[in-house]
């Protein structure tokens, strides 16, 4: 095998699109296809029953589309709010604009511009590219500076960032009037210059399509989609948001940029006010009315709110005569109708028409109905390596919180292939050393180090990466994924950066956790036991060294405690894990723990077999300290 | 140094209205979280009214407390018909939820009045300008700073010194522990409203005897300046929120008078870079919130 | 048998002619009446649709009936687009165009010189093509801006300062007029910047040219009644007593309504409602016949004077078609319109006609000069 096909291979297996061929390539393509043929074969039914001016409206709904479809991998993916994508589209218009412009008119409308672009005559589809190229730079820039500022779903930095630019921009373009013609006039193609047809929109309309919808099922969009829905569990899973969301940007930003050219050259003119907070709503409401995490719901949004506008439009115009209308309705009716769709579809429904749904998931439900005949087993062990030869092991950590000091040279060690347990009452500092081993807390002095690496202090992802995967008290599954999803998102982070070590797939999994029937199931429609059982089976996928598991059966009875327990243990032995676990059901911790640590106040008060701890005088007196609701006093 | 001082008077006379619209997104923002781009609706309900009264051939001692109502009245009006309902949806929702009040209420006066910007007459005194050591103060500017400083001194004792304001001020400081703590409830949110409402019909009052002008967009501007104020405050702090009004009205008046030809237009534009240079490096805003993740 | 405007004007519509029959002359007007351009295209559509009802209860012109179709084109380039393409689909045979270039340039892109267009109250001079047949029906800038510059230095006045923004009106205006002005012997002694539409405090530009040695003589700018209102205000405040003289956007944006704040000041605007004249008829009988007053009578003129355009071009060559007509407006010379009367100089598609300086005197227009 040549150095060639391996890098082909690897950069195959790179995309996360080689398992399933089926769900991940062709079903989109597929998908695509059928999307843009019903949005095309619609739009020609439509025109060829009516006057030029439909064209003109299904050339600007088309050109709509791209956009929106642009902004959606961006704010689909990712689920980070942005304003700014219409800012990039005036940049991208605008670049377009100048350079596509011919000399002649140029010296009409700006013959000051600077660097010599009066006299600059580029090729439509070069100035284009351009105009790609000067965008990407654009969002490079703001990309770096949303990651600074910790971008992530719902977050309010995100939005202020991006309408920053998309005000930045609009006021440039406005006073910059040497090269951007100024507020009003803007500038304009020489008559019969624009673009006439739509060979070009057609063709850039399907590649939008089907590469926002291949984005999504490639490896960076479904890691990007898990970081939307659980930015924390994302990182403790290995992932880094922040290079999904940069590439994410990135090629929404290209479509947004193609779009917006398109858009410019079928207008045939551009001023500030094109691209600013009316076609900023405008493309947002698509989005939102569709459905902002599916391409399908894009550009359906985007039929929808075309047919919606225009319908508004008919009735204001001249054509209808209806008397009622003269005296209130008329001028303010398309306003009306966008804001009251933007409000309806927010209170009533704000994942939109289609929330994720695609459409070649369906069509693909239509036809292959996989039926596996495997029964649900769990992991055998022979087919998972021998535990680790390593040792997970922190030494004198300390936090303090403020004045408060949660942890006080806390030492506890793992094992390879060992069960752990890590026991103490309310507030004594359990959770908080799990956040130290996991990157989330940053210790005041102490080290953790696993397998031989100083972890101590790492990012939240690359100490999952390192080997330590772990699970959390509260829930935190990627709600909106599926099951099947869940386990997957883990599998590729490791296939990438725990290659070492093989693992179960994610089939294996499932079945060992007794959740495979429910493989298609959104996460967040588990009950409470499964989900419990997914975040377990999520966090084996990611192939770690050792599992931390943060009160696995808090919140479950008896009986799913004990069954818990034994799917710990073969879930931990068929992936060769070592297990450090807290809990607060001491049955459930002496049932699974080889050995047991006591924490108190911040401090390992005792370490033993479970039998040794339960007879130590030390934690029968902290436990009962607790139960009798005590002297102990916290802050 | 006169000049100095004379900026000084004339950047604290401006700050403080953005100051009081800012402080209304504040509470609003601490409360629930919404980021409330339909503030301005409430300036252009407020000049709406005024021309009405106007017409009627009523003065400012009248419209005073109208304002005040119909801008309370309004503020509950939006959080009834819309806010209500998106409470406990993300950010995403509630902002773009802000933006179709904002498209509803414009075309409804579009439709309902007419596109065209109506006008009344400012009050007499209102130019009405002393000289104090060189330094000339507008009546305007010195009756804006009054107001606006018995305005907070009020809203300081209500969030102080009353139930209302402890939840209030517990939910700006810590949104989801006190989320958890039950405070989220229908009262403090209503009002929050109200409170919202009031402060931005202050802030009315004192923009409306300026411009003396009603258009379906005219609450856009100060709108937008109370948002960058409250921006730069830290969005949930009030006190930031005072404090980002009176940065924003120095910087104003400072790069008007210091800015080269042409540039002038792109003030908003620079002071939202700032802000966003602001939130790049410290996400929180200029007075940290403090907000522990609970994991 | 011509055109008579003041017969059409003088028509009564309860009392009209038999329906003229013909096949009608059909005329678009793509109008903004959304809040953008809603203050100009509101009162001009209004006042086309009268005037046309006027004609055509006076028989029509030589018995042609005339027909009219308004689009609202919604402060949108896209709507812009599609309204003017239905215009074109309707047949029609002259466009009238709405204020702002944002949406005439995009108008004129879908027309693209097949179709005649008269931008019935933008003054932006580079709106006017006649060899895209894309013509103004007010003055361009350059006109109202010379104009103010020459009626300035008529008064003997020698110094100006200017309030501006960069760009077009805003800044276009001021630079004409300072042209205009130290060309003929003024000086412009300060140009302030400030932001059109949105600034409603000038302290800060109020107190510097309160540190002036002398005020100017004048104060010219293309800012918003308002807007003026409050620099006057605030000048007044810190002692510095100075003119007003600002552009036709004054008029447009209810700078009467101000009533007391601009008391004195001066203005260009496009007519000038003398008693008996042809604005005053047009105004008084809209009102008569509808029962409310145009918003702005000087919009409402304009608009008749584009129809006026058209009709002279159609009675010129007798045709429908759109290209024939719009090769006759671009020759029109001494057309009798109700703001004035209309010629384009050859090669320009901004006509010749009057500059109106009303001053404001006791909350009511007192022609100063006629300019042109």
């Amino acid at each position: 095998m040549g150095p060639t096909s391996r890098r082909l291979r690897a950069a195959s297996r790179g995309f996360g699109m080689r398992n399933d061929p089926a769900r991940h390539v062709l079903g989109p393509i597929l998908g695509s296809v059928v999307l843009f043929g019903l949005l095309v074969g619609g739009a020609l039914a439509y025109t060829a029953t009516g006057g030029a001016a439909r064209d003109d409206l299904v050339t600007q709904m088309l050109i709509n589309a791209i956009v929106v479809t642009g902004i959606g991998v961006y704010v689909g993916n990712t689920g980070v709010m942005s304003f700014g994508h219409i800012g990039f589209g005036a940049i991208a218009g605008y670049t377009f604009a100048v350079l596509a412009i011919s000399p002649e008119r140029k010296t009409q409308i700006i013959p000051d511009a600077p660097f010599g672009l009066a006299e600059v005559s580029l090729h439509p589809a070069v100035a284009t590219l351009a105009a790609i190229g000067v965008t990407l730079v654009a969002a490079f820039i703001i990309g770096l500076g949303l990651t600074r500022s910790g971008a992530r779903t719902g977050a309010i930095s995100a939005a202020v960032i991006t309408l920053a630019l998309l005000f930045v921009v609009h006021e440039v373009a406005r006073n910059w009037t040497d090269l951007t013609g100024g507020g009003r006039s803007g500038i304009s193609f020489s008559l019969g210059n624009k673009l006439e047809g739509r060979t070009w929109i057609y063709v850039l309309l399907f590649v939008s399509i089907l590469v926002a919808r291949l984005f999504r099922q490639t490896r960076v969009g479904r890691l990007a989609q898990a970081a939307r829905e659980d930015d924390l569990a994302a990182r403790a899973m290995g992932i880094n948001p922040a290079t999904h969301q940069m590439v994410a940007l990135l090629l929404s930003v290209v479509i947004v940029a193609v779009g917006s050219a398109l858009r410019v050259y079928a207008l045939g003119v551009i001023t500030p006010r094109f691209f600013f907070f009316e076609y900023t709503l405008i493309t947002l409401a698509m989005l939102i009315v569709g459905g902002r995490n599916s391409v399908t719901g894009a550009v359906l949004g985007t039929v929808v709110m075309t047919i919606g506008l225009e319908g508004m439009r008919y009735v204001a115009g001249p054509d209808v005569n209806v008397a009622a209308l003269d005296w209130l309705l008329r001028d303010g009716l398309t306003g009306i109708f966008l804001g009251g769709a933007m409000l309806g579809f927010m209170i009533f429904r704000s994942s939109g028409l289609l929330d994720d749904w695609e459409l070649d998931t369906w069509l693909l439900r239509l036809r292959l109905r996989r039926r596996s005949e495997r029964p649900d087993a769990p992991p055998v062990a022979a087919e998972s390596p021998p535990p680790q030869a390593s040792t997970l092991a922190t030494s004198e950590v300390t936090v303090d919180f403020g004045g408060f000091r949660a942890l006080e040279g806390a030492h506890v060690a793992v094992e390879g292939g060992e069960v752990v347990g890590l026991i103490g009452p309310n507030g004594a500092g359990k959770t908080t050393l799990l956040n130290v081993i996991g990157g989330v807390v940053r210790p005041s002095s102490g080290r953790c180090i696993a397998a031989g690496r100083d972890l101590t202090g790492a990012p939240t992802h690359v100490v999952a990466r390192g080997g330590l995967v772990r699970t959390f008290q509260n829930l935190r599954l990627f709600g909106s994924l599926t099951t099947q999803e869940n386990v997957e998102v883990a599998a590729l982070v490791a296939e990438r950066h725990r290659s070492g070590r093989p693992g179960p797939d994610t089939e294996t999994l499932l079945r060992g956790v007794g959740l495979w029937e429910l493989r298609g199931r959104r996460a967040r429609e588990l009950d409470y036991g499964n989900a419990r059982r997914l975040e377990l089976a999520r966090a084996a996928a990611a192939r770690p060294d050792f599992l931390l598991l943060d009160e696995p059966t808090s919140g479950m009875s008896d009986a799913e405690s004990l069954e818990m327990i034994h799917r710990v243990r073969t879930t931990a032995a068929a992936i060769g894990a070592g297990v450090l676990v807290i809990d607060h059901d001491l049955n459930f911790i002496v049932g699974i723990c080889d050995r047991v640590y006591t924490l108190d106040q911040g401090k390992i008060i005792a370490v033993g077999t479970p039998a040794e701890i339960q007879a130590n005088p030390l934690v029968q007196a902290a436990y009962l300290g607790s139960d009798a609701g005590g002297h102990r006093k916290s802050h | 140094m006169t000049e100095l001082l004379q900026q000084l008077v004339d950047g604290i006379g401006r700050g403080s209205i953005y100051a009081l619209l800012a402080l209304g997104i504040a509470v609003i923002f601490g409360v629930m979280h919404l980021v409330n781009f339909a503030h301005g609706e409430l300036i252009t309900v407020s000049a709406y009214v005024s021309y009405a009264l106007f017409t009627l051939g009523l003065d400012w001692w009248a419209l005073v407390p109208a304002i005040l109502v119909s801008s309370m009245l309004t503020a509950l009006g939006i959080e009834f018909a819309a806010f209500r309902w998106v409470r406990n949806s993300s950010d995403f929702t509630m902002v773009l939820t802000s933006f179709g009040v904002h498209f509803v209420v414009q075309a409804l006066f579009i439709m309902g009045v007419s596109a065209n910007r109506r006008t009344f007459a400012r009050p007499s005194w209102l130019f009405e300008t002393v000289s104090v050591g060189g330094v000339n103060l507008e009546i305007y500017d010195l009756a804006v700073i009054g107001f606006t400083l018995v305005t907070l001194a009020g809203t300081v004792w209500l969030v102080r010194r009353t139930m209302f304001g402890m939840t209030l001020r517990a939910a700006a400081e810590d949104f989801e522990a006190a989320r958890l703590m039950g405070v989220r409830s229908n009262r403090v949110i209503r009002g929050a409203f109200v409170l919202s409402g009031i402060l931005a019909g202050v802030a009315s009052v004192f923009w409306l005897m300026r411009t003396g002008q009603a258009d379906p967009t005219a609450g856009l501007t100060p709108m937008l300046k109370g948002v960058l104020a409250a921006l730069i405050g830290g969005l949930g702090s009030l006190g930031g929120a005072v404090l980002g009004g009176l940065a924003l009205g120095l910087v104003e008046v400072l790069l008007i008078s210091r800015l080269p030809d042409g540039l002038v237009g792109l003030t908003d534009g620079m002071v939202f870079v700032c802000i966003a240079l602001l939130f790049v490096f410290r996400p929180q805003g200029m007075v940290t919130i403090r907000r522990a993740e609970r994991v | 048998m011509g055109f008579d405007i003041d017969a059409v004007l003088a028509a009564d519509l309860d009392d009209c002619a038999p329906a003229p029959s013909g096949d009608p002359l059909k005329i678009g007007f793509a109008a903004d009446l959304s809040d953008l351009g809603g203050f100009a295209d509101a009162p001009a559509s209004q006042a086309a649709a009268y005037f046309i009802d006027l004609i055509n209860c006076t028989g029509g012109v030589n018995g042609t009936p005339l027909e009219l179709t308004i689009q609202n084109i919604e402060g949108d380039p896209d709507v812009t687009q599609r309204a003017a393409q239905d215009l074109l689909d309707a047949g029609v045979s002259a466009i009238l165009g709405p204020p702002f270039p944002d949406f005439g340039f995009p108008l004129l892109q879908v027309t693209a010189g097949q179709v005649p267009v008269l931008f019935v109250a933008s003054t932006e001079p580079t709106l006017s093509d006649p060899a895209q047949l894309a013509f103004l029906v007010a003055f361009d800038d350059t006109a109202q801006a010379s104009a103010a510059a020459e009626f300035a230095l008529d008064q003997g006045w020698t110094t100006a300062a200017t309030f501006s923004s960069p760009g077009p009106y805003f800044g276009y205006n001021p630079e004409i007029f300072t042209e205009v002005f130290e060309a003929g012997g003024g000086t412009v002694i300060a140009d302030y910047n400030y932001v059109p539409i949105e600034d409603v405090d000038f302290s800060s530009q109020a107190n510097e040219m309160a540190n002036l040695d002398a005020p100017p003589d004048v104060v010219y700018s293309a800012m918003l009644a308002f807007q003026a209102a409050i620099l006057r205000g605030q000048l007044d405040g810190v002692g510095v007593d100075t003119r007003f003289l600002i552009t036709d956007a004054f008029e447009a944006t209810g700078g009467y309504a101000e009533g007391e704040a601009v008391e004195g000041f001066y203005h260009t605007t496009h007519s000038f409602p003398a008693p008996g004249s042809r604005v005053v008829i047009l105004d008084e009988g809209f009102e008569a016949a509808t029962g409310a007053a145009l918003e702005n009578p000087s919009f409402g003129g304009l608009a008749a004077d584009a129809i006026a355009m058209v009709i002279d071009a159609f009675l010129r060559t007798g045709s429908h078609d759109p290209a024939v007509i719009g090769a006759a407006i671009a020759e029109a010379q001494g057309v009798e319109g109700v703001t004035g009367v209309l010629s384009y100089p050859s090669g320009s598609g901004s006509p010749e006609k009057p500059v109106y300086v009303h001053q404001v005197v006791n909350g009511a227009p007192s022609l100063a000069a006629t300019i042109g």
